[in-house]
């Protein structure tokens, strides 16, 4: 159990530490519920509830300075729970929703005040021309973050278990269907802050052929994309990638009226 | 001015550094000045090499330690261009050290734009796109290759970034600016993107109803009529919904909860199921 937790509480610094080495997605419920199925010996599992998990936090990336719920402890601690309560994808979201919530306050907590202040070291290492102390302020503030949240899960999987299992045993069956269905609905939250940050008017529809060809052809993934890159292709052939906003039109509004 | 016999000039060795340090961006990060740190970090080899005097490199490592955040897949280029003006700056008395900051305020905001909605946006949701089956099935595979289709090109673009960034100094801002070929690429990538987002809509947002109605004895399910209609239509309503709270403004956050509620409630009532 010691282990376990140990191995729980190290899979939430790798995720965390995902921002020292390129921000590579290790931190994505996707990855971290593969780990979390692995050191609780059930990969299969916690392929399958790390993937459900990533549709629930799909549209959830800090994007700019927005700090959005911590999916990194929720989703490792919703598939560690999942796991060991022997419950499924209800259970996983169940937990992973309060604890995301929760943990967001603790970086918060970092963000706004401990790492600000840890950082006007960096200003008088850098004063005193000692580059040194300046990545050594820069390498400890961020590992002290990572370190913290690993802790707290490992805190939390070891001594939170038997609370976690008597919640679980005391959720009543109208709250799991109804989380059920909200787990249902919850990818569209993603998808839907996805579309609003990419799509225009002009490409709209292609979101919608996207749709059609996996609702009624059934194509998979892959196949959508290798689509796209036809339609892209055509595109091309046929000069339609021109910007409405740009001066190119302009310049040919302007070819027009000379000839 | 400086005579050429000691001019300053940046080799493979610090850019390579630069490469390998811009992998931390977002390593440190706060409200205050966001990735700061980092680009300080990312920038000691560069510094070091270019400035023999102690004062020069203060101001240096104050200069980079000033506010800066962008997506972190596009630091390497911020830090490319950066590395080619601090070369000027060590060659060349008359240059403006404040045209440093400047380049990196004007791009990290568009680069930020760019980033976000090709890289975050696009690329991470075509991995998991791809990768759903396999992870459906329980098989490591999937995580794998999730991680792949977004690694590999992220890390070539680090690289193309340090080496393009430092080769083309200060003209890159006009290449960039240069709205054509940006513009026809982000329209490519965000119909591969929005096709695959329609795609996974239509696989992986989960809402039916068990609403039926007995008619003379016959049992008429309405999701049976739906699908035989417009299969997935509840999703694609859930989705249009969710679409227009996001235009307004409504924090996911509230969305989240308005949807955990809806759930319970069309539970219980026996609406969705």
């Amino acid at each position: 159990m010691a282990f376990q937790a140990f191995l729980i509480g190290l899979i939430v610094f790798i995720g965390k530490a995902d921002y020292f080495v390129g921000t590579a997605m290790l931190g994505r419920p996707i990855v971290l519920g593969a780990l979390v199925g692995l050191a609780l010996g059930d990969t299969a599992t916690g392929t399958i509830i790390g993937f459900s998990l990533e549709l629930v936090f799909m549209g959830m990336q800090a994007i700019g300075a927005s700090i959005p719920p911590d999916m990194i402890v929720g989703s490792v601690l919703g598939t560690a729970f999942a796991i060991t309560t022997g419950n499924g994808i209800d259970t996983a979201v169940t937990i992973a929703m309060p604890a995301a919530v929760l943990s967001a306050f603790i970086v918060n907590l970092f963000y706004g005040v401990i790492t600000p202040i840890m950082a006007r070291s960096a200003d008088r290492f850098a004063e005193d021309d000692n580059d040194r102390g300046i990545t050594m302020i820069f390498l400890a503030n961020g590992f002290i973050f990572d370190a913290t949240f690993a802790v707290i899960a490992f805190v939390a999987f070891m001594f939170g278990g038997d609370a976690v299992s008597a919640f679980v045993a005391a959720i009543p069956t109208w709250l799991t269907t109804g989380i059920a269905i909200a787990t249902g609905i919850l990818p569209a939250v993603g998808f839907a802050q996805l579309i609003t940050m990419i799509a225009s008017k002009d490409t709209a529809v292609f979101l919608l052929l996207g749709f059609l060809l996996a609702a009624y052809l059934g194509v998979p993934t892959l196949g959508i994309v290798c689509f796209a890159l036809v339609i892209v292709g055509v595109l091309y052939m046929a000069h339609i990638f021109i910007p409405k906003d740009s001066q190119i039109v302009a310049a040919e509004v302007d070819d027009d009226n000379e000839f | 001015m400086t005579t050429s016999s000691n001019e300053k000039k940046l080799t493979q060795k610090e850019l390579n550094s630069i490469f390998w340090r811009t992998f931390t961006t977002s390593h440190a990060w706060h409200f205050e000045r966001q990735q700061h740190m980092a680009f300080a970090f990312a920038m000691i080899p560069t510094i070091k090499k270019l400035y023999d005097n102690r004062e020069d490199r203060i101001a240096a490592y104050k200069r980079h330690l000033e506010f800066y955040n962008c997506q972190t897949t596009m630091q390497p280029l911020i830090a490319g261009i950066s590395a080619a003006m601090e070369e000027e700056n060590a060659n060349n008395e008359e240059f403006d050290t404040s045209s440093i900051s400047s380049m990196k305020v004007a791009l990290m905001g568009p680069l930020a734009g760019i980033g976000d909605s090709l890289i975050a946006g696009t690329l991470r949701i075509i991995a998991t796109g791809i990768a759903a089956g396999l992870c459906m099935s329980g098989s490591l595979a999937g995580p794998l290759l999730f991680l792949l289709i977004y690694n590999i090109p992220t890390i070539a673009l680090r690289w193309f970034g340090v080496k393009y960034g430092y080769g083309l100094g200060a003209n890159i801002i006009g290449k960039i600016s240069d709205a054509d070929v940006m513009h026809k690429l982000t329209t490519a990538l965000s119909i591969v993107g929005l096709m695959v987002i329609g795609a996974m809509v239509a696989t992986n947002v989960g809402l039916t109803t068990p609403i039926a109605f007995d008619i003379n004895g016959t049992m008429f399910s309405l999701q049976e009529t739906f699908d035989s209609i417009f299969p997935r239509l509840l999703p694609v309503c859930a989705l249009g919904a969710l679409y227009a709270l996001n235009k307004k403004g409504v924090p996911v956050l509230t969305q989240i909860i308005g949807i955990m509620v809806i759930g319970v409630v069309a539970g219980l009532l026996g609406i969705f199921g």
